[in-house]
């Protein structure tokens, strides 16, 4: 079976390049398919509990590439109670297993990295979408399965899944995937307003450059979301969203380093500044492109 | 000395509305939301992060996410009843409907469906068509084959029960991850558990 | 209008938190988590544990019929018993009919957020069989929970 492509920008055909794997200039960033699970029919079958063998119709594993990347096609929320209490599981996983505070604060930080480097590209393509389509009245007539063009790459890679045909898909909504951002200032902004308010529903209270060093800037929470709960305890359990920083800055080419520094104000008991440190080779980066 | 004594407000008013709509109120207006996605992506780093702590044991992994659960049921309860007032049910299937309609609700925003009651009525299954936890999952075959990836789940819903005196045992019968057709979810109730008495009271 | 004490007890019959205040003109008097008021909350335990009995046998089979207040000539107890075994109780004088909300106040906005929410913060506090029926001795001492006690309780001590 030929790979199929998902290709970002819908003028694109995708028949013109088969097999395509590498980066093709002339098209521009695509993701590519592996072999779809076709056989996997049976082995998920054989695998499953006596109640899927026994029915003729067993699913393949579930693919994730049959999930639209639209954020309004499932929930949007879940309780912040919910999440409070599996992140201190998260953070009790990680002290049982460590020996000191900078264990367990490099293993929240190793976390949340992981979580960083998935959010780059998902962000930046959801940004590219053009506008209106995160408004849900306008979206929904959109994203309804009328108004998809039926020869879209995205309609015929659902079929060939056999997927529900009603996810609606991103994938017609992109004229131009957004460039990526070259600047440290542009990567920290798009760290301080769309990752801020994609993980914590708005924007971080502040970022700064360093005036001291030239290649630090600080980001400012004067209300953390995810340790409000967490009271005094000598571990500082916001390097998960360290983590998530330097997966986002890593995975975009800013090597960098990012810690967290709690400054309590009256006001503002739980406020922190992440520290954001660029490797030098990102100022020399800099310095050439000017 | 004089004893004044009613029935549960909460529970009065809660019969007059349906559970459906007074869970509903709850989600809406009275509690604090955050991205499912982030949630996803947490737990998701949560089970990796075990499987490559145990080395692929999954048979640990699951063991541990069931009690990594527990410990969250035992104290989710408690934030379960501050924000429904709900008294103790006084049957399963009572329990089972707040169980989907309401617990599910207000903390995942998702209502699964009851079903598979045994003969008896001990036992029901909790069908998730819906599961926040393994949103953009794919299991490798390994895991697929022992890993209830979503186990953390039995284990909230053990420690929670047992907070209200109910001794359950709670384990996955499938999931869609492993390639079966639904999710699902069994509780069996063991024993309603007798409250604590003062020592020297019995 | 005055508040004279308050109280938690846990499923294990254990006074997990008394709070009693001596001086009407000053909130901070008083005792928090006295040794000296282990008596005193076994003896209200005891009055609460027997009442809810009678109360749900004379409730007819299947309906919840739980004990809210308890009026004296001198003082009234207001109680609040949650499913998961947990009682929360003030004692106040006469003028304070109805304390219900400020019971559910404590306990869904000061213990779960600062005992339940807080990881650090035990949820049971006997930490052996031994220390279960009212044999416990353990007491809720996080700040922030204390604290927040204090902020919410305080005004209404006059």
């Amino acid at each position: 079976m030929s790979q199929k492509i998902i290709s970002p920008s819908t003028s694109v055909n995708s028949t013109a390049h088969p097999g395509s794997t590498g980066y093709d200039y002339t098209i521009g960033p695509q993701q590519t398919l592996p072999e779809l699970p076709v056989s996997s029919s049976t082995t998920g079958g054989g695998i499953g509990g006596g109640a899927s063998t026994a029915v003729s119709t067993t699913l393949p594993l579930p693919s994730v590439y049959n999930e639209s990347l639209n954020p309004n096609a499932r929930n949007q929320h879940v309780s912040l109670s919910a999440y409070a209490f599996l992140f201190q599981e998260l953070v009790s996983q990680a002290r049982n297993a460590s020996k000191s505070v900078s264990e367990i604060e490099l293993r929240l930080h190793r976390s949340g990295y992981h979580i960083g480097i998935r959010l780059l590209e998902l962000l930046n393509f959801r940004s590219s979408v053009s506008a209106g389509f995160g408004s849900s009245s306008s979206s929904k007539a959109f994203f309804s399965k009328t108004a998809m063009n039926p020869s879209g790459n995205a309609l015929a890679l659902n079929g060939s899944l056999s997927s529900t045909q009603d996810e609606p898909s991103l994938a017609q909504g992109i004229s131009h995937m957004k460039r990526r951002d070259l600047k440290p200032v542009e990567i920290l902004q798009f760290i301080h307003s769309t990752v801020w308010s994609y993980l914590f529903g708005r924007v971080s209270d502040d970022l700064v450059k360093s005036s001291e060093r030239e290649n630090e800037f600080m980001l400012i929470d004067s209300a953390p979301m995810l340790t409000q709960f967490i009271s005094s305890t000598n571990v500082q359990c916001d390097f998960f969203v360290c983590g998530i920083i330097e997966g986002i800055l890593d995975s975009a080419s800013f090597p960098c380093n990012v810690t967290v520094h709690s400054v309590p104000e009256p006001n503002f008991e739980q406020k922190v500044v992440f520290v954001v440190k660029f490797e030098p080779q990102v100022l020399e980066r800099e310095a050439l492109r000017a | 000395m004089s004893a004044s004594m009613s029935g549960n407000t909460a529970s009065s008013s809660s019969s007059k509305k349906s559970l459906k709509a007074f869970s509903d109120d709850i989600w809406k207006n009275k509690t604090a939301k955050i991205n499912a996605e982030l949630f996803t992506l947490t737990y998701g780093s949560i089970v990796s992060q075990l499987c490559t702590d145990y080395e692929r044991d999954f048979a640990k992994v699951n063991k541990q996410l069931y009690s990594m659960g527990y410990n969250i049921g035992v104290r989710l309860i408690e934030d379960f009843l501050a924000r429904t007032a709900l008294p103790r049910c006084d049957s399963l299937a009572k329990t089972s409907e707040v169980i989907s309609k309401c617990a599910f609700k207000i903390f995942l925003n998702v209502t699964p469906q009851i079903g598979n009651w045994s003969s008896n009525k001990d036992s029901f299954s909790i069908f998730l068509d819906e599961n926040p936890l393994s949103e953009f999952v794919e299991l490798p075959m390994d895991a697929a084959r022992e890993l209830w990836y979503s186990n953390i789940l039995c284990g909230v819903l053990k420690g929670a029960l047992e907070m209200v005196q109910m001794d359950c045992d709670v384990y996955f019968a499938s999931d869609v991850l492993k390639g079966d057709q639904t999710t699902e979810l069994r509780v069996k109730l063991n024993k309603i558990l007798k409250d604590e008495i003062p020592a020297g009271e019995d | 209008m005055a508040l004279y004490s308050f109280w938690i007890f846990d499923r294990h019959c254990n006074c997990i938190f008394d709070r009693e205040w001596t001086l009407k003109t000053n909130p901070s008097s008083g005792t928090t988590n006295s040794k000296l008021n282990e008596d005193t909350a076994k003896l209200l335990y005891g009055m609460v544990f027997s009442l809810r009995s009678i109360s749900q046998k004379l409730g007819s089979k299947g309906s919840f019929n739980e004990i809210r207040t308890i009026a004296t000539g001198k003082y009234r107890a207001h109680i609040l018993c949650t499913a998961s075994g947990l009682w929360f109780i003030l004692l106040s004088d006469l003028g304070q009919e109805d304390l219900s909300q400020v019971l559910r106040y404590l306990y869904s906005e000061i213990y779960v957020k600062t005992v339940v929410y807080n990881w650090l913060s035990p949820v049971d506090f006997a930490d052996s069989p031994n220390e279960r029926r009212g044999q416990g001795f353990r007491k809720i001492r996080n700040r922030q929970f204390l604290l927040a006690v204090e902020k919410f309780l305080g005004p209404m001590v006059n």
